[in-house]
């Protein structure tokens, strides 16, 4: 449906770098590429870096935002695969954050010539509690909480009154105010994110991803467990499982030394 | 100013390692409102916020305390050691590697802002059931005229891009009238129905179908060139003919066919022209002796 230019404006995509591979960096749930600005300066020199906004987050054409198409994971797969086809990548080395790890998956799966080799950095294919067999972490009812959060934090940031007009009714400066926010709850865009990311479950996608994949995890993540990383780990056949000596869930922004390492390692 | 002082302030204040996410000290304000001691050195955020407002400080409130040193006014669900769960709201800051929380118990605000989304839920429904009702016909539930044009309107801004093949279908029932005037209104209405879910059930999700007016329909047929269209009219005219009358006839239609040409797509005009010279062609079909599709 779209050409190559509106691909790269609609996901605000840029190429930075320079080398003959290729890394596609793509961000989590709730922010946008900026979340890379840590990591990329380890990789410039050696690697083209692609950084791109999914729809709906960052500086993305929001009017290009689909509901049904961004209710699930294969929706934003789709803006990666359409990135990679409009910038004519192929082999090209994916690196993803949380739930971009599985976004990854997804098309990796999907198109084997796009993608050589993956990275996950901080993933979980599921994040709900299904026991006995698996435990994400989180009940349905903590997600739910989150939604609800969201809502009240967008409130609590936007320009108050502006959320009630919903639909076309966002005047410019709104639109603008969006634009400059680094992490926007805009219900409308990130709900279904939300919702997409945390409600999945793409455990049975693990065994069929035949890429090379790193697995990088943190020693103590408050959303996902290391059983979560080690489940993963012995689903995926081709699959390295590295956890680094660092804390939290951000590690490409709190120790980014530490993930480039692990993913020089990785890719040498 | 002294520790007692500090301990003084209604709201609870305290720090925490932006990596472990360690509680480092606080004020007994906040040791008091949690009944925990930040003495534990086992204590982490993790212990005070709800698994919502954990994944909200990963997704959210980390990548802005990075970026920008500070957040302010989020609201989060504490949870404090007996169970029972507060909203409250922080504002937060990052320096030298800890964060510096100041966060009060806002249960009045949360019940507003509560009230306003679920305002907005209400309104957001509202509008999209009303936004539905506007697009729709009534008896037939397929769009209406003016959702259609509106519709086709935007294929056609998309066509100027990039071209695909679309053609216009004009469906007209033939002798509706002795239908409406020997079987009653009702059973006209019956038909109409009928028709209007056999043309459904024969295009594809892609293709718009509408009703014109009265007994006339509109299928705009996405990414068909007339061969295509030709397939497709001829499977309406066998799913019509499976609508039988009381008289024990059966229902056919007449259909004119037009495509919007590349050439036109830049025309202002163009879907009207289109549909004109798809009710020429039906025109045609009618006085060809119908149940039969003419090309425009």
């Amino acid at each position: 449906m779209y050409l190559k230019i509106d691909i790269k404006k609609r996901n605000n995509v840029r190429v930075i770098g320079e080398g003959e591979n290729t890394l596609v960096l793509a961000h989590g749930f709730g922010c946008d590429q900026r979340m890379w600005d840590y990591l990329v300066p380890y990789f410039e020199k050696d690697y083209k870096i692609v950084l791109f906004d999914y729809v709906g987050c960052g500086q993305s054409d929001l009017s290009a935002f689909n509901k049904k198409r961004y209710s699930q994971l294969s929706g934003y797969a789709r803006d990666v695969e359409e990135i990679c086809d409009a910038l004519e990548l192929s082999n090209a080395i994916f690196i993803g954050h949380s739930v971009s790890s599985t976004i990854g998956m997804h098309l990796a799966i999907e198109r084997p010539d796009l993608i050589n080799k993956l990275v996950m950095v901080c993933p979980s294919p599921c994040f709900l509690n299904l026991p006995p067999d698996y435990m994400g972490g989180f009940e349905k009812a903590d997600l739910e909480e989150l939604i609800n959060l969201m809502d009240k934090n967008y409130l609590g940031w936007a320009s108050y009154f502006a959320p009630l007009v919903i639909g076309e009714g966002h005047d410019e400066s709104f639109k603008q105010s969006l634009k400059n926010s680094f992490c926007s709850t805009d219900p409308s865009y990130a709900k279904p994110f939300a919702k997409a990311t945390f409600f999945a479950d793409d455990r049975h996608l693990l065994p069929k991803l035949t890429a090379p994949t790193l697995i990088i995890q943190s020693q103590d993540d408050s959303l996902v467990s290391i059983e979560v990383g080690r489940y993963m780990h012995k689903a995926i056949k081709h699959s390295v499982f590295n956890v680094v000596e660092a804390k939290g869930h951000c590690l490409h922004m709190t120790t980014p030394e530490q993930v480039a390492c692990a993913i020089g390692e990785f890719l040498d | 100013m002294s520790q007692a002082d500090v301990d003084h302030f209604p709201c609870l204040l305290f720090v925490t390692h932006i990596e472990s996410t360690q509680v480092l000290s606080g004020n007994s304000f906040a040791e008091s409102f949690l009944n925990v001691s930040f003495s534990e050195l086992s204590l982490k955020l993790t212990d005070i916020l709800s698994k919502a407002s954990l994944i909200f400080y990963e997704s959210y409130i980390k990548p802005i305390l990075l970026n920008y040193g500070t957040c302010k006014e989020v609201q989060i669900t504490i949870v404090t050691k007996a169970g029972s769960r507060v909203p409250a709201v922080a504002n937060v800051s990052l320096v030298a590697g800890k964060l510096y929380w100041a966060m009060y118990p806002a249960e009045e605000r949360d019940k507003l802002y509560q009230e306003l989304v679920s305002a907005r839920e209400n309104l957001e429904e509202k509008t999209e059931e009303l936004t539905r009702l506007t697009r729709l016909d009534p008896l037939t539930s397929l769009l209406n005229r003016r959702a259609l044009t509106s519709d086709l309107t935007k294929i056609v801004t998309f066509m100027k891009r990039k071209y695909v093949p679309v053609c216009l279908v004009l469906i007209d029932i033939d002798y509706f009238k002795p239908i409406n005037d020997n079987f009653g209104h009702e059973y006209g209405d019956e038909v109409l129905s009928k028709l209007a879910s056999s043309l459904t059930n024969v295009v594809r999700e892609s293709d718009l179908v509408a009703r014109w007016g009265g007994e006339e329909f509109v299928v705009a047929l996405y990414n068909s060139d007339l061969d295509g269209a030709e397939y497709y009219c001829s499977r309406i005219h066998e799913a019509v003919q499976k609508i039988s009358l009381p008289n024990s006839e059966h229902l056919t239609v007449s259909i004119g066919v037009s495509a919007i040409e590349p050439e036109d797509v830049k025309d202002k005009d163009v879907i009207s022209k289109t549909i004109n010279i798809a009710d020429s062609a039906l025109y045609k079909a009618k006085n060809n002796g119908r149940n039969q599709t003419q090309f425009g």
